[in-house]
């Protein structure tokens, strides 16, 4: 009976904790291992990004808003913005005003039925700029234990690790009156957020050597075994020698067999890898360890040849 | 008692016409009080030989004539009414004054034989005061005055007093803001150090100068046209460290010695944006006026206003909100302001009705006191400083409607979802309020 009296009262106390204060109040609970999936291809000169969101059952609330990094930072080649088209989602004052004020990578975007998505500032205290999109209706809210795909980017820009944050819906209404503080709600909004890393469009630098983006390249290996899109250690390693090589021979002024072996690099990272969000057989590398991978690997490629 | 406050009170009366006279034509001299002897006041009844006698005030001349009425009257059987003293007529020069005594006899026969010669009428007996003009004060000379009176008036005028002037200036030594701006500061922000200073004629600057400055508040400006223009949440507060200082309860006045260099003090903005004055006055024997800058602007810089000649009256902007307390409400930084225009405009070109944008800012930022009941004081906790927007939650279908008075049918529900997606791709983010409220990231409460 005391065990049970015990029980009883921890679980209220757990109820407590998620609703505090009267009845019919309620703080949100923030967002965890929401996954955000990225696959990359490439028509032309231009990328196109694909994103998947993923709202695992675990989590209470719905998705309500997604935003990837953008940036340019100084020093990054100036892309263009020619070919690039925006779907229906597209907010163009909101994002004409943001390509006046934030260096942004050149990106169309697109959205599924019922999101708006609109390029945007980052805001206080960061200077960059985000590819937006937000959930407009309640049916188009990601539900727990939903995916939702239909997030697009096409860009000339290179794929690169972006930070990534998603926001879960709040029912304003029933926030508890202590959120009135705009310091606590400003705190509340900033602890929901779930921040992530995705893979996103970039710029390489106005001024490149091979050997300086063969580095860069060398730490998107590093990077993507360390977030998790090259699963299995011994195919990493492998990637990382090959690079280590290539990097030896451009030293040693053999432009030829560093070529080479850089395509072996690539002819791995096409074995190894997913293309898309899903494949068979559980290849090592994600659908993001390939775009960061090949595509970068191609880039160097032609490096090398000039 | 009372006879004598009659009798001084009047006097003063009239040397203040001297002083309407020193105003208008004395030039840079200063009219100073002669010196007159005391007054002698004289009643009389029939004539100057009636055998009354002087009296030291007029109350006691109006007792020795009304006496003297009725001994006439019960001697001769001729009954005489003294009417009331009437107040003094000034003749000349402060030293002369008469007041006309009304003296009846109504159906008394005897009054023909008593010589009245009817046997009703009147007659007007006097009280007249002399006093003697026994000179000027010391270091002041006789002035005539000849265009107000027919008798020359006794004047008496001193040379000038020295002028000396105070002035406000930073300590730091950073030029004013303008040359009747000293500075300008944020709501509840200190000033810098600032120095009252006192100076001669020659410009050369005069030590230990008591001196009071007073913090005041200029009504109807940073938006407020409402309240007590005098309360310290207006009006800011003033501090000083130095040692001869002395604060007034509410803070607002501060007296001080300036000693070798002048008394520092420091100004501490109130929460309300306004523009201020911080008046300056020598408060010991010298005789100062305030010149140079005394103002102090309270505000958030650079506000500008979002409805101009473009969005007042036009789709994709209503403003709504105004109030007679706070007629201008749609202040922002031009960031923000550009935002909410973009905002807006978003939101239109998705539903084809105009948003009502109530409360940003007032023109100085500062505190937004939109109760009717509580002048300088919250609920607004933002809209501070430029960086907050009021979405009404209804939007209006009919584009002609300006402000709020959008009717019924015309009238659409606000998304709030949207204006929340819309406000943060703006660089904002919602806050839990009646109204909509959009507040740029990063922005100081």
């Amino acid at each position: 009976m005391r065990e049970s009296l015990v029980s009883f009262f921890s679980l209220l106390f757990l109820q407590l904790s998620w609703f505090p204060g009267a009845w019919g109040e309620q703080v949100p609970v923030p967002l965890r291992d929401v996954r955000l999936r990225a696959a990359v291809a490439k028509s032309g000169s231009t990328f196109t990004y694909k994103y998947l969101v993923m709202n695992p059952a675990i989590n209470r609330s719905q998705i309500f808003k997604i935003d990837i990094d953008i940036t340019r930072v100084a020093g990054q080649t100036q892309l263009s913005r020619d070919q690039l088209v925006n779907g229906a989602c597209y907010a163009p004052h909101i994002s004409q005003r943001t390509l006046q004020r934030v260096p942004l990578i050149p990106v169309g975007i697109d959205g599924p039925a019922g999101w708006i998505c609109a390029l945007a500032p980052a805001g206080a205290p960061s200077s960059g700029g985000l590819a937006s999109w937000g959930a407009e209706e309640q049916a188009s809210l990601i539900l727990p234990d939903q995916a939702m795909d239909g997030f697009v980017l096409t860009s000339p820009g290179l794929p690169g690790i972006r930070s990534a944050t998603i926001n879960p819906e709040i029912d304003y209404d029933s926030l508890p009156v202590e959120f009135d503080d705009p310091d606590k709600m400003s705190a509340l909004l900033d602890s929901l957020t779930f921040r992530t890393s995705s893979v996103g469009p970039t710029a390489p630098p106005a001024a490149l050597t091979p050997l300086d983006f063969l580095d860069y390249l060398i730490g998107l290996v590093n990077d993507s075994g360390n977030i998790g899109w090259i699963r299995v250690g011994g195919v990493r390693q492998s990637l990382l020698a090959k690079l280590d090589d290539v990097r030896r021979k451009v030293l040693a002024g053999q432009p030829t067999p560093a070529t080479n072996v850089l395509k072996a690099f690539l002819n791995e990272v096409q074995a190894t890898s997913c293309l898309g969000f899903t494949c068979p057989g559980n290849k090592p590398l994600t659908s993001e360890a390939y775009a960061l991978l090949f595509f970068n690997g191609n880039f160097l490629l032609g490096l090398l040849a000039r | 008692m009372l006879l004598f406050f009659f009798a001084v009170g009047w006097s003063n009366s009239a040397l203040a016409q001297f002083k309407l006279w020193c105003a208008s034509g004395g030039g840079d001299w200063n009219c100073v009080t002669p010196i007159f002897g005391p007054w002698t006041f004289i009643p009389i009844l029939f004539g100057p030989f009636d055998g009354l006698k002087p009296a030291p005030t007029a109350d006691a001349a109006y007792s020795e004539l009304s006496a003297k009425a009725a001994s006439f009257s019960a001697t001769t059987g001729c009954p005489l009414t003294v009417g009331p003293l009437p107040e003094f007529t000034f003749l000349d020069s402060g030293s002369h004054e008469l007041a006309k005594v009304q003296v009846s006899w109504n159906d008394g026969q005897a009054c023909i034989n008593a010589g009245l010669n009817t046997v009703s009428g009147q007659k007007t007996a006097t009280v007249e005061g002399f006093r003697q003009f026994l000179g000027c004060p010391i270091g002041a000379v006789r002035a005539v005055d000849q265009r107000t009176w027919t008798d020359p008036s006794v004047v008496c005028v001193a040379p000038p007093t020295p002028q000396y002037v105070i002035k406000l200036s930073r300590l730091d030594g950073l030029a004013p803001e303008s040359g009747t701006s000293l500075f300008s500061n944020e709501p509840g922000q200190p000033s810098p150090e600032l120095v009252a200073t006192v100076y001669d004629e020659h410009n050369q600057l005069v030590p230990n100068v008591l001196v009071q400055l007073q913090a005041n508040a200029i009504p109807n400006t940073g938006g407020h046209h409402h309240g007590d223009n005098s309360v310290t949440l207006r009006t800011g507060t003033l501090a000083s460290a130095d040692p001869s200082a002395n604060l007034s309860q509410n803070a607002q006045i501060l007296s001080g010695n300036t000693g070798s260099t002048g008394l520092v003090f420091t100004y501490n903005a109130p929460p309300v944006g306004g523009d201020n004055t911080i008046a300056a006055t020598c408060i010991d024997n010298h005789h100062c006026t305030q010149q140079g800058p005394m103002q102090v602007g309270v505000g958030i810089k650079d506000l500008q206003p979002l409805g101009d000649a473009v969005f007042q009256s036009a789709a994709p902007i209503r403003l709504t909100g105004q109030t007679t307390r706070h007629p201008n409400n749609h202040y922002g930084t031009a960031e923000w302001v550009q935002s909410t225009i973009v905002l807006a405009t978003e939101f239109f070109s998705r539903k084809f009705a105009t948003l009502g944008i109530n409360d940003m800012s007032l023109a100085q930022g500062g505190l937004f006191d939109i109760q009717n009941q509580s002048d300088w004081l919250p609920p607004h906790i933002l809209h501070r400083t430029g960086t907050s927007v009021d979405i009404d939650r209804t939007a209006c279908l009919d584009l002609t409607v300006t402000g709020a008075n959008c009717p019924t049918a015309e009238q659409l529900p606000v998304n709030f979802r949207l204006i929340r997606i819309l406000c943060e791709q703006v660089g904002g983010h919602i806050l839990k309020e009646p109204t909509i409220h959009c507040q740029l990231n990063g922005s100081r409460s």
